[in-house]
């Protein structure tokens, strides 16, 4: 599937391009609620449009929490494509989502329309998402706008990550002249509480091979966890410092320049490397370490990482 | 050339707000400098240079400054909901506990500083506050506008960076100046970046930088708070 939408993007941008049909396209959207029911966290709706959607909720660790698999057959974003991705969930239910493959931003067509995708989660109180995608490999000249928007009621909580190629490094393609707005952003009620960025256009270009930028690093990853009650390290026995200890002996084991901290209520992890194996092997570990202290279970691997 | 009047009080009040005698501690903070230094990847005065200009250009120009701006119309409007998210805002784009840090410390004491100077300064101090919008706010106060603001607070992070590297890399005194003098045309160049900032777009991470902060914070010997 992702050799015919690679070769589709190919033949878009090399014969035909400035007289694109607009059906080319694709917009698609996928909305997903989840409840607490007396079954377990259960995937009450799932409405979609264009190709983009869920088969079923699989629960390996009992009814609990519900794990799915978000399925994007063209396999990544052409020029003008636009990709949104709603989840809510209800009072005290758990969802965790993946993706069975990377996503792809293919190279821009000459008209550089926007290749856009946007992802808001929104958590009730009481709930959890977890969102951990595999990579997102940005082609050369792509020209991309992921915005991720992640709105929490109180006790809610989500751990998440974006594990970012920039360029083909196995091909030694580098983003050369592409351009990426990349936002996470996390809210509870109207109060923002983290806000990363990565932008990269003609103005900052520089910080693809800056030493205080991404040091000519192809692969760049970021995870967050939270949020935390920071209440609870006045009280040593249950201070957050042992977790982070054993993060960022992760992150120097990791085998490329990685970092945890503290932000606010949020533990944040950074990677910087050449390899997505590598940011998503790191971000794994960190996984199993944070999940029984934030979400009091222990980790439990979607069944399609191991594949 | 416009001329200078011995009555220009803004003009004076920026010099205060920009001095580094200001008793907010600006010194105490190398913002990942001292780990960039430990580990190695700055080594010569060119390789400083080379790490303020990304700094500036990507990060200060795209994040403080925008938001200096915000702060300073919502003050010119007593609009404090918009003075609060301009200091939500500020907080959640620091990439470590550190460069957080570094704001609320600094912007914690310049709460102090306005308060004994009579000053208003409409935020909650229950929470965290931001330097940047704390010196927005002391600027408005003092009727300075914007753009000689912005001007006055990248001096002053200029200079307490470039007084970490003259310690830490180490480099001598006259290399400092010259320094200061090689950077100084950035400055205007990172106001006029920040203008065409959308609120959206406010932010943006430098991930070296964010790793050098983090990795400071376990810095086994370290002269600086950031």
């Amino acid at each position: 599937m992702n050799n015919l939408s690679q070769s589709l993007s190919a033949s878009i941008s090399e014969d035909a391009p400035n007289v694109l049909p607009k059906a080319s396209a694709w917009n698609a959207e996928l909305s997903l609620q989840f409840g607490r029911t007396a079954r377990g966290s259960v995937l009450q709706r799932a409405d979609h449009r264009g190709p983009l959607y869920v088969q079923k909720a699989f629960y390996p660790e009992g009814p609990d929490l519900a794990q799915v698999y978000l399925l994007h057959p063209p396999g990544g974003l052409v020029s003008g494509d636009r990709l949104e991705i709603t989840v809510n969930t209800g009072a005290d239910s758990h969802a965790l989502l993946t993706t069975p493959g990377a996503g792809r931003v293919y190279r821009a067509r000459p008209d550089r329309a926007l290749q856009h995708q946007i992802n808001t989660l929104n958590l009730s109180p009481g709930s959890s998402i977890e969102w951990l995608p595999l990579e997102t490999i940005l082609y050369p000249d792509a020209c991309t706008r992921l915005d991720t928007r992640v709105n929490l009621a109180d006790n809610a909580h989500f751990i998440g990550w974006e594990i970012t190629s920039l360029g083909l490094p196995n091909r030694d393609l580098p983003f050369s002249d592409g351009s990426l707005s990349q936002t996470l952003q996390i809210n509870r009620g109207e109060r923002i509480l983290l806000r990363e960025r990565l932008q990269i256009d003609e103005q900052n270009r520089g910080l693809l091979q800056g030493s205080a930028g991404l040091r000519g690093k192809p692969v760049t990853g970021l995870m967050v966890a939270g949020p935390f009650d920071l209440a609870m390290d006045e009280n040593t026995e249950h201070s957050i410092e042992p977790l982070i200890q054993q993060l960022r002996q992760h992150a120097q084991d990791c085998g490329a320049l990685a970092a945890v901290s503290l932000t606010g209520e949020f533990l944040t992890i950074r990677y910087l490397g050449d390899q997505t194996d590598l940011a998503m092997q790191l971000f794994v570990r960190c996984w199993h370490e944070i999940r029984p202290e934030l979400l009091g279970r222990a980790g439990c691997e979607p069944r399609i990482w191991a594949t | 050339m416009a001329a200078i009047t011995t009555t220009d009080t803004a003009l004076l009040r920026l010099m205060q707000l920009s001095s580094v005698s200001l008793p907010i501690g600006g010194y105490a903070f190398s913002q990942g400098l001292e780990y960039a230094i430990e580990a190695g990847w700055i080594k010569r005065s060119d390789q400083v240079a080379q790490w303020l200009e990304q700094q500036l250009l990507y990060s200060v120009a795209q994040t403080d400054l925008p938001i200096l701006k915000r702060t300073m119309e919502a003050m010119a409007q007593q609009d404090h909901v918009a003075l609060l998210r301009c200091n939500d805002l500020a907080l959640a784009c620091r990439e470590t506990r550190e460069l957080r840090l570094t704001d609320s410390a600094m912007g914690e004491a310049m709460n102090r500083l306005l308060v004994s100077l009579g000053l208003p300064q409409p935020l909650p101090t229950s929470g965290e506050l931001s330097y940047v919008v704390l010196f927005g706010i002391a600027a408005q106060n003092w009727q300075i506008d914007y753009a000689v603001a912005a001007l006055g607070f990248l001096w002053s992070w200029l200079e307490n960076q470039v007084a970490a590297a003259t310690k830490l890399v180490p480099l001598g005194q006259t290399q400092a100046q010259q320094l200061l003098v090689e950077l100084q045309p950035l400055l205007p160049q990172a106001i006029s970046r920040a203008a065409s900032v959308e609120e959206d777009d406010i932010g943006n991470g430098l991930q070296g930088l964010a790793i050098a902060s983090a990795g400071h914070e376990t810095q086994y010997s370290r002269l600086f708070r950031s």
